[in-house]
């Protein structure tokens, strides 16, 4: 049997093009061919030139993977906000601000009482247990005061009083404790190293992936596990249903707000202690924006997606400059991180729009 | 040696001049980067540094990009045994703080201020504020704020409504005629083009364990003008 293929001409191009089929879509294929291409031939050519060691790659990776928890952790806040309202809380970044910045004080203070180099396993947990109750109030408060009324509102509104919301809490936290940067204290058991094979892993590394992973599995529990996690599920499949069944919608957002918060301070203190410096009032933004593509680079709304999208965006931002940049002969790749991660944003809207893992959409949803 | 700017004037033209000199003495530069201010992963610029043979990494940067750098190079492989040395723009008290353990044995150059004026200014500061002088340049400061207010009280004029009144082309004038002022730096005379700068040499600093673990202030002297330059 033989199958007839209409065939169309592009006006402007010129070129036969199948079906249903636009200019458009030529010119994405064309992009897709091209980025590809420049990714292999970069990475092509650093690993011909062997310039860097075996080590060296394993320490990168190590060391993406810990920026990923952290850029993880992050993520999931914005993911079960979309995930339960439909709406990027681009004011996340600066919950998570709020949460490093007010307990690097409080790390200071258990650092110079002794406390910290002592019982450094429960300082931590302390430290955590602080930056989670002062990033959950500042994220309920954000809930209750600048979006839930405009929860009716049309989706660009919330949207851009998100924004707001970013500067006003980065500008209130300037106000509070200045503008200058303050550091977390370095804790004793963390300055080692571990020897695997022939490289040294940081301990500190080691401490950020596993609290993270520790943190992802509970909350992972607790959506898929628990009574409340069940009513998150039904909340973001369909409101009004799950108000029918007797659930209490206003209850499970604050909830929703109230975990992401807390997750985003946890965050706050593990990053303190894998990258001490740089605490002040903008701390928050880039951390926010890429754990944002993180979430969608998972496919935003689904918990193990972000999980996954923050740790390949740390990978692929540590790795990227050495590995694809400079293969490319482009000075100071270093420098062009952030265009890595951010291409990578650009990609998975190309390649896949749903992410990685894409999203479970219900009728309702979509 | 390897060397690192931010982009700022400080730091690119303190860069340039030391791959130039470094050079000149037939030393060979094997990589020039620069970081982002703001920048907090280094991981990527220490790797790429440490895949070229290098001695030495210059980085005259400031807080926290310098703390970062420096916290983070000890976990690079191909760093283990490179001799970091900054500039005084990191010559500042909480840079062995917030840089931890990683700052034992960092070389810092910094200006080195001597004579009479200054022997007895350390003891003062520490009597009046409790602790040492913080920056490397508190006595280029102090020198500063007092030509400053020196010329402040022979130019400024009050008007009937209590309201001071400054003249501005007055105060450059005042300032670009300064001879032979007593600071605690030196004898100091401005040029026409209002640079006042003390004749001065550099001394290096070296971070110890008790700058970073017990707060000691000024960091020990590694080098000074006139030492054998294998001292």
């Amino acid at each position: 049997m033989t199958q007839t293929r209409k065939v169309t001409h592009n006006k402007l191009l010129g070129i036969p093009l199948p079906a249903g089929h636009t200019g458009v879509d030529l010119i994405i294929s064309a992009l897709r061919i091209i980025i590809v291409a420049l990714i292999v031939i970069g990475a092509s050519s650093t690993l011909l030139e062997g310039r860097f060691t075996f080590e060296q790659w394993l320490a990168l990776l190590f060391a993406g993977l810990a920026q990923g928890s952290i850029y993880a952790l992050i993520a999931l806040g914005y993911t079960l906000v979309y995930g339960i309202l439909r709406m990027i809380n681009f004011a996340h970044g600066d919950v998570f601000m709020a949460g490093a910045f007010t307990t690097v004080f409080l790390a200071k203070s258990l650092q110079q009482s002794g406390f910290l180099d002592s019982q450094p396993l429960l300082a931590i947990l302390i430290l955590m247990g602080f930056a989670a109750l002062v990033s959950m109030t500042v994220a309920v408060l954000l809930e209750r005061i600048a979006y839930r009324p405009l929860r009716n509102a049309p989706r660009l509104v919330p949207l851009i009083t998100a924004i707001g919301a970013s500067f006003f809490l980065q500008y209130t936290f300037r106000g509070l404790f200045g503008s200058g940067f303050k550091a977390y204290p370095t804790v004793a058991f963390l300055r080692g190293t571990i020897a695997v094979g022939s490289i040294n892993i940081p301990v500190a590394q080691i401490f950020v992936f596993l609290s993270a992973i520790v943190l992802m599995l509970c909350l992972y529990w607790l959506v898929e596990r628990t009574r409340i996690g069940k009513a998150m599920r039904s909340v973001s499949e369909d409101k009004e249903v799950a108000t029918l069944m007797g659930v209490n919608v206003d209850l499970i957002i604050v909830f929703t707000f109230a975990i992401g918060g807390a997750l985003a301070g946890a965050a706050g203190v593990i990053n303190g202690f894998f990258r001490p410096q740089g605490v002040n009032f903008f701390m928050g933004f880039f951390p926010g924006i890429k754990a944002f593509t993180a979430a969608v680079l998972g496919g935003i709304g689904n918990i193990p997606g972000a999980m996954l999208g923050g740790m390949f965006l740390g990978v692929i931002e540590t790795i990227g400059p050495n590995l694809v940049l400079n293969g490319l002969g482009i000075p100071s790749a270093n420098q062009l991180k952030d265009v890595i991660a951010f291409t990578m944003l650009v990609l998975v809207l190309i390649f896949r729009p749903q992410g990685i893992l894409g999203e479970r959409l219900s009728v309702e949803k979509a | 040696m390897a060397t690192i700017h931010d982009g700022s004037n400080y730091a690119f033209d303190l860069a340039l001049a030391t791959e130039r000199n470094f050079e000149e003495f037939g030393g060979e530069i094997t990589f020039s980067g620069v970081v982002n201010v703001g920048d907090t992963d280094m991981s990527a610029i220490l790797t790429d540094i440490a895949s070229n043979a290098l001695d030495v990494l210059f980085f005259p940067i400031f807080q926290p990009e310098g703390d970062s750098l420096v916290s983070q190079s000890r976990f690079i492989p191909g760093l283990e045994n490179t001799v970091m040395l900054t500039a005084d723009a990191l010559l500042v008290e909480g840079f062995p703080i917030d840089s931890g353990e990683a700052a034992l044995g960092v070389l810092m150059t910094g200006p080195a201020v001597t004579g009479e004026p200054y022997e007895a200014f350390p003891e003062l500061w520490f009597e009046k504020y409790g602790e040492a002088p913080p920056s490397g340049f508190h006595a280029h400061a102090f020198d500063a704020a007092n030509m400053l207010l020196d010329a402040l009280e022979g130019i400024a004029v009050t008007g009937e409504d209590g309201t001071m009144l400054i003249g501005r082309q007055v105060l450059r004038d005042v300032f670009t005629n300064y001879t032979d002022y007593e600071g605690l730096t030196s004898l100091l005379t401005c040029s026409p083009t209002g640079d006042c700068g003390a004749v001065e040499s550099m001394e290096i600093f070296e971070i110890t364990e008790a700058e970073i673990h017990e707060g000691k202030w000024p960091p020990t002297i590694a080098w000074k003008p006139g030492q054998d330059s294998d001292g």
